[in-house]
């Protein structure tokens, strides 16, 4: 090659030269429009290619729009400068989909450069060219990965790998089997790196297909440790849904929550001594059963299946749930993953650590659990975001097992450098997590908390007291008098500063002693005085509401209480218009409280507070304090009717009843809302508290059967045409086949001249049948019964498509056979309805069908379809008669003759 | 199941994008941007009201802080938080290789390498060779492009792909440094709540070819297994992170650590260990509160060290309200300044020798009349 220079260029590059590793680019960066573009782009020097191309980057970045030079940049994909050649790629992936037919230009230099001797070149050719999120050039794409999923680079097939999600991301069904097909190649492939990038391509592609994975299970697990870290995380969770889809959960697990009779006392006979073990393990250290039974559901369900599945699993028997479950302790294949997973708790990617973590708190056996503590609390050092992701993860995990996390209270105590949401998350933890031993430390932390500069923090603090008290009673009355502390006129008072922060303390120190004083009122009755007393000094108006609505509650406890309320009602009444609204409300109702419960003496004294307020309230500014105050004269209208009883009425009197029922009763909403919403442990929904698209629970434990495995080695299609949609069917003229708009073809075991067959299966792509090879028909006559059990439809012909020379190698005396599947999907989709004749041209009888998802009980090779008459006109119909005959159908013809 | 992130972000301060690479196109660069300084704003209000991880209109974003950078990944799908956190984060250090310090500055340098880094990082949204040893094989920087001839990435094709065949030194060096952290939380009495040391094997390795080294540590358990006698010597190693080199099963099995390392500096292993230590220097501090607006601290630091050695570069940092204004300071030792945009006072001290109390003065003004709340909750 002459002078690679232009002088421009020289002086440039010599700038550069002399600034080690630090980039010149600002200039280009800054100004890029500072000299035209378009010559610099033709120009037969490299260089200045370079800085065209740099300057087009540039302007990328900030947002403009530099497609009009698409042409230009096109023509210098054929530099050999690799340089210039990396830069056309990134404007090429940029611009490519608007531009498609010149985009189409450079598809001859990607060709070219797939044989190129660099492995780089190729790489990088195949990763453009699959970037480039064209329909038209898919096949020839197609091509290429399979090609360089045989290449003799790493690098290369591990690009081919990660090629497969964009062809995928294209939908072109036509390709879709031959996608899956690359996928189990590169999963054979030698390489953990390859492997890791084919788990990738696997979980978004084909995450349904687990017999892919069967096959290869153990190597899988042997070679996870050597797969490079991000291909780790997807790959451990593509373990973890192919063991429990194929030998179900461990019943050592949390999971085992599931299992009915852990709860029930009667046990089954055979396996006594298991389920007591169970039940031993199971009492270790959980407190909330309920809870960890909705986790592990949550784990298995996704969010919408969940509320059907909260009855649904009272009704399916316990047999049934039992035999979903395996040893994790005795089933080879569990161990396997636990063993190969629990080595990655040691990785230094806190993912990767996360994601081990989960495996074991599914599969693992709970006594074995605490093996996750130490690792998941390492990764509490590392930066502020991962350490909020963790802690969301523990946080559940502590929920649902407080013992495990209990001995470290200590690292969820919180430094002031922590981040609100950290804050946040560790309080939440630590209430869960606290025990008798440790309440005490916790409370000493939690006094340093409550004087955080950071007001909202300390009213977190605060109704974290309340949790606390909650869970342990008998810490119950010092955080009582914590809490009053807190409220107490003196403190209040002294309040000048940020007024809005420090009633949010108070609100909350007020709403927590409510919650604790609900569980036992009796024993509260000294801090309901005292919070009585403080209502004069309590200005806030939801605080001073609460502390009426718990003095109109519990206006009958002990001695005292009864004989101030009055008191203070009627004070309050006195300054009833002054009050706020909600204020306004609660005194009403605590008025109507203390009537309902007086006693005889203070009967009047109720009555006529009540009387008053009620006046004042008739003529409140506010309307809905006026329709109260209606409605409650109303409904007590026997305390003021127009003689006005001067004694108590019988409370036999309806509305009193009513009345009574209302404000007797013990219902207060509480203000605490409990999220029950759980996703994997690692997944982005477990974070923002909602399933995000794509979310996927945990398959349904052994669902995965023998014959799927071997059903699904042949039919690497299967998954993906359960998931394309099949609303165009239409009937053709045998009526017993299901027919998709989407075909997939497979050719079976791929052979040499992979490349060439891409035309070969465009033949069949007007075909309305889902064709696949069976290879091994001994098993599929096996599976047969199977699957028509399951309610499958399925039905077999014979092969006389010339396809399948592909596995034609595989067993020579094998029967040629095809399959035709729609695998389960009935229970995916909704059966749609097809019109079969419309009330105009039928003389106003409509007929509809639609395929019925049982198979038939005359013959399984039958199919099932229900047809729907309905009379549209107005007359009586007589004499119809239905038949569909068919000519064309070689094999089985039926008829169906319905006469009315 | 596995998402993978829709586009990589690179915003400035004020969230304006800098560079940005998209992988599959359904999340837009104006969209994100909007989405970002409509965050900022947010933050200012309310500062740190969301996390890392923020959910808005069908797109999940997650970003980080750097400098004066963001990074930011965003996603439709449900993927994994945790490993494209980690993700933005190792895009820090790589980039940190490359340009030393990544700032604002830094990025507009070196745009164009940036983007090549982030085209071979991650695909389709899938991270892929984090590693920065590596990856500046075959993407070099400007000054390097025109001297070498681009290879064929050496390492990237090997089984061990944190190595490259073909390495020669003629002196086969290997340097170990053990790094350790204390980390100490201290409640408002006094007492040491927790303690625990955080420490770093450092490996700086200048070796031929493919070794494979072992490392032996004073492991309790392997002693133990290997029937010798524990004299009080050995440690328990339970809480410990790897480098990716270093064979997690073989370690599993019979707790030898063998590796085959990369070329030149990188933490071999991490650890934790959760014993009593005692703090090297003790920070006390008095409040005082003289007026509605005036607080005086006292603030003694003193060293529990030999006094023959010193430590150099001690830095205490004093949280002060946010509305703190004019501190006037006082020290015995070293130089004090307000830093107000991490709202506390910075005292410095070159040299601290052991054995020594040193006191410190602040008073700060307090502009807006600001409570140190003497609220107590007394159990």
């Amino acid at each position: 090659m002459f002078t690679q220079f232009s002088t421009t260029a020289e002086n440039f590059s010599k700038a550069s030269t002399m600034v080690f590793r630090i980039g010149t680019d600002a200039h280009l960066y800054d100004d890029p429009d500072d000299v035209s573009i378009s010559p610099l782009l033709d120009s037969k020097f490299d260089s200045e290619k370079c800085e065209a191309l740099k300057r087009l980057l540039a302007l990328i970045a900030q947002g403009l729009d530099v497609s009009n030079y698409f042409p230009q940049v096109v023509k210098n994909v054929a530099s050999q400068s690799l340089e210039v050649k990396k830069l056309v790629y990134l404007y090429l992936l940029h611009y490519a989909e608007r531009r498609p037919n010149e985009a189409l230009l450079s598809i001859n230099i990607f060709q070219r450069d797939l044989g190129d001797q660099n492995p780089l070149v190729r790489a990088w050719a195949l990763r453009t060219m699959a970037g480039i999120r064209l329909h038209v050039i898919s096949p020839l794409v197609l091509v290429a990965v399979r090609k360089c999923a045989r290449d003799p680079s790493v690098y290369v097939r591990k690009c081919a790998a990660n090629a497969l999600p964009k062809l995928h991301d294209l939908r072109l069904e036509e390709n879709a089997s031959a996608i899956i097909e690359i996928i189990g190649i590169l999963l054979n492939d030698n390489s953990p790196g390859v492997v890791g990038a084919a788990a990738a391509a696997f979980a978004s592609i084909c995450p349904t297909n687990l017999p892919l994975i069967g096959r290869n299970y153990k190597r899988l697990c042997e070679i996870l440790p050597d797969v490079e870290e991000w291909g780790q995380i997807i790959l451990i969770g593509i373990l973890l849904r192919y063991v429990s889809a194929r030998h179900g959960l461990a019943k050592e697990s949390i999971m085992s929550s599931l299992l009915p009779n852990i709860f029930s006392s009667e046990k089954s006979s055979e396996s006594d001594t298991d389920y007591f073990e169970i039940k031993k393990t199971y009492e270790i250290g959980i407190q909330d059963p309920e809870l960890v039974a909705t986790v592990s559901r949550s784990y298995l369900a996704g969010p919408d299946k969940q509320l059907l599945n909260l009855n649904d699993s009272d009704v399916i028997s316990p047999d049934y749930i039992s035999s979903r479950f395996t040893s994790s302790k005795s089933d080879e294949n569990v161990k396997l993953l636990l063993q190969c997973t629990s080595p990655l708790l040691w990785s230094r990617n806190s993912a990767v650590v996360l994601a081990a973590a989960g495996v074991h708190w599914i599969m693992a056996p709970m006594e074995e659990i605490s093996k996750i503590v130490k690792p998941l609390l390492f990764l509490l050092r590392s930066s502020d975001a991962s350490k909020y992701v963790v802690l969301c993860n523990i946080q559940v995990f502590a929920k649902v097992m407080p013992s495990l996390f209990a001995p470290n209270v200590e690292d969820f105590f919180i430094s002031s450098s922590d981040a609100y949401q950290v804050k946040a998350l560790k309080l939440e933890i630590l209430s869960s997590i606290a025990t008798d031993a440790s309440i005490s430390v916790i409370f000493q932390e939690f006094q340093d908390y409550v004087r955080d500069p950071d007001r909202r923090f300390a009213a977190d603090t605060v109704a974290a007291i309340g949790l606390c008290a909650k869970k342990n009673p008998q810490v119950a009355n010092t955080c009582v008098e914590g809490l009053l502390a807190l409220t107490s006129p003196k403190t209040v008072n002294s309040t000048s500063g940020s007024m809005d922060d420090e009633a949010m303390v108070l609100i909350q120190a007020i709403t927590s002693i409510k919650d604790i004083v609900k569980q036992d009122p009796v024993s509260h009755e000294n801090a309901i005085i005292i919070l009585i007393r403080n209502l004069d000094a309590i200005k806030v108006p939801v605080a001073r509401a609460m502390i009426v609505w718990i003095a109109g509650e519990y206006n009958s406890i002990g001695n005292i209480i009864p004989k101030m309320v009055p008191v203070i009602l009627r004070f309050l009444a006195r300054g009833f218009p002054s009050e706020s609204i909600e204020t306004k409300y609660q005194i009403l109702n605590a008025a109507v409280k203390v009537l309902l419960n007086s006693k005889e003496e203070d009967f009047h004294t109720a009555k006529s507070i009540l009387n008053y307020v009620l006046e004042l309230a008739k003529f409140d500014l506010n309307y809905d304090v006026r329709d109260r105050a209606r409605v409650l004269r109303k409904l007590l209208s026997c305390y003021f009717s127009s003689s006005g009883p001067a004694e108590k009425p019988d409370n036999n009197e309806i509305r009193l009843l009513l009345a009574e029922h209302v404000f007797g009763d013990k219902t207060k909403p509480s203000t605490k809302t409990v999220n029950n919403r759980f996703y994997l442990p690692g997944s982005l929904s477990q974070i923002v508290f909602h399933a995000a698209p794509g979310y996927e629970p945990l398959p349904e434990p052994c669902s995965l059967t023998e014959s799927d495995m071997v059903k699904g080695l042949e039919e690497p299609a299967q998954a993906e045409a359960d998931d394309s949609d099949i609303d165009s069917g239409s009937l053709n003229e045998e009526g017993s086949y299901y027919s998709e708009d989407s075909v997939t073809t497979s050719t079976g075991i791929d052979d040499e001249s992979a490349a060439s067959e891409s035309d070969n299966n465009d033949n069949n792509t007007d075909s309305l049948i889902n064709f696949s090879d069976v290879s091994k028909p001994q098993e599929g006559t096996n599976d047969l019964s199977e699957l028509m059990s399951k309610g499958a439809l399925e039905s077999w012909l014979d092969d006389n498509d010339n396809d399948n020379r592909g596995s034609s190698q595989n067993v020579a005396e094998r029967i040629p056979s095809a399959r035709i599947s729609i695998g389960d999907i009935s229970t995916r989709i909704k059966p749609k309805v097809y019109t079969l004749l419309d009330p105009t041209y039928g003389n106003g009888l409509k007929v509809m069908y639609k395929y019925s998802s049982e198979a038939s009980t005359i013959s399984p090779s039958l199919v099932s379809v229900d047809t729907f008459f309905e009379n549209c006109s107005s007359e009586p119909m007589s004499k119809l008669s239905m038949s569909n005959e068919d000519s064309e159908s070689s094999d089985q013809g039926r008829y169906i003759y319905l006469s009315i | 199941m596995a998402g993978a992130a829709s586009a990589l972000f690179l915003l400035d301060i004020k969230g304006r994008v800098l560079v940005w690479r998209d992988y599959r196109g359904d999340v837009s660069a104006l969209q994100a941007e909007r989405f970002f300084t409509k965050h900022i704003e947010k933050e200012g209000d309310d500062a740190g009201s969301q996390g890392p991880v923020v959910y808005d209109k069908g797109v999940t974003y997650m970003f980080i802080q750097h400098n004066n950078l963001y990074l930011m990944t965003a996603s439709r799908q449900n993927c994994n938080a945790a490993s494209l956190l980690l993700f933005l984060h190792r895009l820090v250090d790589v980039f940190k290789h490359y340009f030393e310090e990544l700032e604002e500055e830094s990025l507009r340098d070196n745009f164009v390498v940036v983007y090549e880094l982030l085209d071979e990082m991650m695909d389709f949204g899938y991270p892929q060779f984090t590693e920065a040893t590596i990856l500046s094989e075959f993407i070099k920087t400007d000054a390097y492009r025109m001297e070498v001839s681009q290879r064929p990435p050496m390492a990237v094709t090997n089984a061990v792909s944190w190595r490259s065949e073909g390495i020669h030194y003629k002196k086969n060096e290997v340097f170990l440094d053990v790094v350790e952290n204390v980390n100490i939380l201290v409640n408002s009495n006094g007492q040491i709540v927790r303690s625990e040391v955080i420490g770093a094997l450092k490996m700086r390795t200048y070796l031929s070819g493919m070794p494979e080294c072992k490392l032996g540590l004073n492991d309790r358990v392997l002693l133990e297994a290997q029937g010798r006698t524990t004299k009080g010597k050995a440690i328990d190693l339970d809480d410990i992170k790897f480098h990716q080199c270093v064979r997690l099963a073989r370690f599993e099995n019979d707790r030898t650590i063998s590796f085959v390392p990369p070329d030149g500096a990188f933490d071999l292993m991490t650890y934790r260990l959760s014993t009593q230590v005692k703090p090297l220097i003790w920070v006390e501090a008095q409040v005082e509160r003289h007026s509605k607006s005036r607080v005086e601290i006292m603030v003694k630091a003193r060293s529990q060290f030999k006094e023959r050695s010193t430590a150099t570069n001690v830095e205490i940092e004093l949280p002060v309200p946010a509305d703190a204004i004019n501190p006037n300071i006082r020290t015995s030792m070293g130089s004090a300044a307000y830093a107000p945009e991490n709202d506390a006072l910075c005292w410095k001290i070159k040299s601290f020798p052991g054995g020594k109390v040193i006191t410190f003065l602040p008073y700060p003004k307090i502009l807006l009349i600001y409570q140190f709340t003497n609220k107590t909750l007394i159990f």
